[in-house]
């Protein structure tokens, strides 16, 4: 099983743990959008769409671009696809979560395995 | 399905494997640390290690047959269901272990599993695809 930091999974959960950043993905997922655009269908300010954008870039869910004085968002690029350097070491957010999950997968294997073994060393 | 499911079968009456998944002690030795309480509404804390610590409460007792909990991390705001079944076979007690909820990620919004299905290509439906029922035994 792919190693992971908690770390960074909290950083993930905790960015998809809000309807506003999950809209905001929601709608990056049709085509990138500036941070106005963005602000609007919500109705929050600028200020609290930065602050939203900022939690979504650092679990790296999307990225930014600063075209004149207007700064573009969209969704982070599949990693991996397009460097033909090293491999790189950060699993995607995505990724994590799957981890996460085989993690619970194998865990009650385990688990239950010894509960069995438990009980039946109890006859 | 969504659910990761388990099966398994082990060589004791119900009433033993029932012992054995209700006395925190027990609990203690294939689980991991606990202060478990086989009453409805009862909260309880598991404490793993690399998880930090899963805050539970006991949603159904039946005793001997059925014991069902909810699972949640502190840290992700995930809360998903355990439902563990004792049926009597044989001389032994098959153990169902049904652990439910991955839809509540987030919780009760599908908008994420669109998302990831269009911007990365593996959403979160893939990912539960990918979760077999499996057996143990």
């Amino acid at each position: 099983m792919a190693k992971y930091s908690v770390n960074s999974l909290d950083v993930t959960m905790s960015a998809l743990a809000d309807a506003t950043r999950r809209g905001i993905l929601e709608r990056l997922s049709q085509d990138e959008a500036s941070v106005s655009q963005l602000a609007e269908p919500f109705g929050v300010s600028l200020p609290t769409i930065h602050k939203h954008l900022r939690v979504l870039e650092r679990a790296g869910f999307i990225v930014h671009e600063k075209r004149g004085r207007v700064r573009h968002v969209r969704l982070s690029p599949p990693r991996g696809k397009k460097c033909k350097g090293p491999r790189r070491i950060n699993p995607s957010p995505m990724g994590e979560l799957k981890n996460w999950i085989s993690q619970f997968e194998a865990h009650w294997d385990e688990h239950l395995h010894r509960l069995k073994l438990q009980v039946e060393s109890d006859l | 399905m969504k659910i990761i499911k388990k099966e398994i079968v082990i060589n004791a009456p119900p009433v033993k494997v029932w012992e054995h998944i209700t006395d925190p002690k027990k609990i203690a030795g294939w689980l991991m640390p606990n202060d478990f309480e086989a009453t409805v509404g009862k909260e309880f804390i598991l404490d793993c290690e690399k998880q930090g610590k899963v805050l539970c409460t006991v949603k159904e007792v039946v005793p001997l047959q059925k014991l069902v909990y909810s699972f949640q991390s502190k840290v992700t705001k995930v809360e998903t269901l355990v439902t563990i079944t004792l049926t009597k076979e044989g001389k032994g007690t098959r153990l169902t272990l049904v652990h439910t909820g991955w839809d509540a990620l987030p919780p009760g919004d599908q908008a994420v599993a669109d998302i990831f299905g269009g911007g990365w290509g593996s959403g979160l439906e893939k990912l539960r695809e990918q979760i077999p029922a499996t057996k143990m035994n």
